[in-house]
């Protein structure tokens, strides 16, 4: 569109233009242009008659920005040209572009319409293309014949592959978990349903039509009314009727109510208004044809209902049937889940001897506080490991609690058993990673920040503390009681926090890692 | 500075009459007019660069009326100088 003259071309164009040699084309211009830039810097302003006029402004200092580098610098004071166009150039210009925008208006919408109609073609051109191939191998004749045929064709086709379709989802639905006999039932009803409604659609269609014709010859007498007044009593009585069937349609077909009582009600508005009007027989027949109708809407109505009643029980007994398959299962999950975790636990505490291991290491536990204490408190410690024991999860708890009670019995014969299974754990645990070491040692000691103590018996400095797998089994150590820790306690505690602090620094934490080395001074006298 | 000051000047540098300087002004001026009619972006040597933008409609405020104004859509005629009289400017600046 719009063509960039540079200074040649310019010269050249107005040589041409002015009848004049390109030399002296350029040495006018050039002449033009010092007189007028001379006269505007000198005087601040000139102008170009008829085309536009140059004035100079000064531009205070302001701060700006380096474009290379971002730096911020100050811009000096300086002086600007500005061009001014006169207004016969402005309007010149903004003609032009008044006229263009009036046509793209236009030029747009008629290009809108055919890039749609181009888009039409081109989706139409786009469904035919696989239906087309499709044809080939069903019909290579047929893509000779006219285009009609062939879309019929392509139609039929369509319609073809729509009912494949239809068929396929059909299977779908019969491999979802519910039984047949309640799908073919419930494709009925949708199918019957539809049906009815359908006829019942059209049914009061018809009526509002037969009405509406009624209504709208109404329309017109009321308007001749006051001029005519003799003839149109008896259209006027006549267009009475219509408009009280059609209020009592209207409610029977949107409440449903008996039809009988409509029937009543009607009759006796006709009564009423055949009273004072005395009305001419000529209505019976709308009556009867009304009364009809309603007959129909009535029976419509009741295989409706009678549809509806049939299907209800159905629909209640398919619900009773799934809440009893599904309390039935969740009671059989349930019994299975309680067998198979008892039959593990106990599988793997066979497999790995823990069944007298722990009633030893709990004894031993025992042991080593009794000899640490020096006192003789057999009996709130075994207590307390029975309460530990109660947090642990279902598979292990009943087979714990056994052992504690044989530990109970045990405790009294093996109290001199050896120190040197301090460490000895009492269960062990699946880490979860969703939950964390931090909740898990909430869950298993009451106080979440024990759990370094987790983290040191099962896992080595080069262990990112953040980053355990799932699904790791951790030993777990026994632990007295938060608050009532003894001295050897408190230095496993101190051990334990030196030990995640060094994971840390490895895992290149060293903000946690500092923490934790000053949490190991001070938190182990806490508790 | 009108227009006779402007051709008086003219033919006398050009050595020029003054009726051929008038004849020349108006043509050049009446080829600026149309190339910029056309769209055109026009380089006059010694002077600077001409050319037509489009100015999308904006919504202004008058502050005596304290109304917004719906301004149009319109063509501005954009003139960016050449740098001889950038420098000009400077110097006349200093």
């Amino acid at each position: 569109m719009s063509i960039k003259r540079n200074g040649s071309e310019f010269i050249e164009l107005f040589a041409l233009k002015a009848g004049i040699g390109n030399t002296e084309a350029k040495l006018f211009i050039h002449a033009l242009s010092e007189t007028v830039t001379e006269v505007a810097i000198s005087e601040g302003k000139s102008s170009l008659s008829g085309f536009g006029r140059f004035t100079i402004k000064e531009v205070a200092d302001r701060e700006g920005t380096q474009p290379g580098t971002g730096e911020r610098i100050i811009i000096p004071a300086h002086k600007r040209i500005y061009f001014t166009p006169y207004k016969r150039l402005a309007d010149l210009v903004n003609k032009k572009n008044e006229e263009l925008n009036n046509k793209p208006r236009n030029s747009i919408d008629t290009a809108t319409l055919l890039s749609t109609s181009d888009n039409l073609q081109i989706s139409d051109e786009l469904n035919n293309i696989p239906i087309s191939t499709e044809s080939n191998t069903v019909k290579n004749k047929e893509m000779e014949k006219n285009n009609d045929s062939f879309s019929e064709d392509l139609d039929g086709i369509k319609s073809q592959e729509k009912a494949k379709t239809v068929e396929f989802k059909i299977p779908k639905l019969s491999t979802s978990p519910a039984n047949d006999l309640e799908i073919n039932d419930a494709q009925l009803e949708n199918s019957e349903k539809t049906d009815l409604l359908d006829e019942l659609e059209l049914l009061i269609l018809q009526k509002k039509k037969h009405l509406m014709s009624g209504s709208l010859d109404i329309r017109v007498d009321d308007e001749d009314f006051t001029e005519q007044n003799a003839p149109n009593q008896e259209e006027e009585k006549e267009n009475v009727f219509p408009n009280n069937i059609t209020s009592v349609d209207r409610t029977s077909s949107i409440d449903s109510k008996p039809p009988q009582i409509t029937k009543e009600r009607t009759l006796t508005n006709i009564e009423s208004s055949i009273n004072p009007k005395k009305y001419i027989p000529v209505e019976e027949d709308l009556l009867k044809d009304f009364i009809g109708s309603m007959d129909e809407l009535k029976t419509a109505i009741k295989n409706i209902s009678a549809k509806s009643n049939r299907i209800k029980p159905i629909s209640n007994n398919t619900i009773s049937i799934d809440k009893k398959i599904l309390i039935s299962s969740s009671l059989i999950g349930v019994l299975v889940i309680f067998v198979s975790g008892f039959l593990i636990g106990s599988t793997v505490d066979r497999l790995f001897g823990r069944g007298s291991t722990d009633s030893m290491s709990t004894s031993s536990q025992q042991s080593i506080q009794t000899k640490l204490t020096g006192n003789t408190q057999e009996q709130p410690i075994q207590t307390n490991t029975i309460d530990r024991t109660g947090l642990t999860p279902d598979a292990t708890q009943s087979t714990n609690r056994s052992n504690t009670n044989t530990s109970k019995n045990l405790s009294n014969l093996t109290t001199s058993s050896s120190t040197s299974s301090r460490l000895s754990t009492s269960r062990s645990v699946r880490f979860r990673s969703e939950i964390g070491l931090y909740n898990m040692a909430q869950e298993i000691y009451g106080n979440p920040r024990l759990w370094v103590l987790l983290f040191e018996e099962n896992f080595s400095t080069s262990q990112n503390p953040d980053d355990i797998a799932d699904g790791t089994t951790l030993t777990v150590p026994n632990v007295a009681t938060p608050g009532s820790f003894s001295e050897l306690e408190r230095e496993r505690l101190r051990i334990a926090l030196l030990h995640v602090a060094q994971a840390y620094e490895n895992a290149g934490k060293r903000d946690l890692a500092q923490s934790y080395r000053s949490a190991s001074v001070y938190y182990p006298n806490t508790m | 500075m009108n227009k006779a000051r402007l051709v008086s000047e003219l033919s006398t540098q050009l050595s020029l009459t003054k009726y051929d300087t008038e004849e020349r002004l108006a043509h050049l001026i009446d080829l600026m007019c149309e190339e910029l009619d056309q769209q055109n972006t026009i380089q006059v040597p010694g002077l600077g660069q001409f050319e037509t933008r489009e100015r999308a409609s904006y919504v202004a405020y008058n502050p005596h009326y304290k109304k917004k104004m719906h301004i149009p859509p319109k063509v501005v005629i954009q003139f960016t100088p050449t740098k001889a009289v950038k420098d000009e400017l400077k110097g006349a600046g200093l």
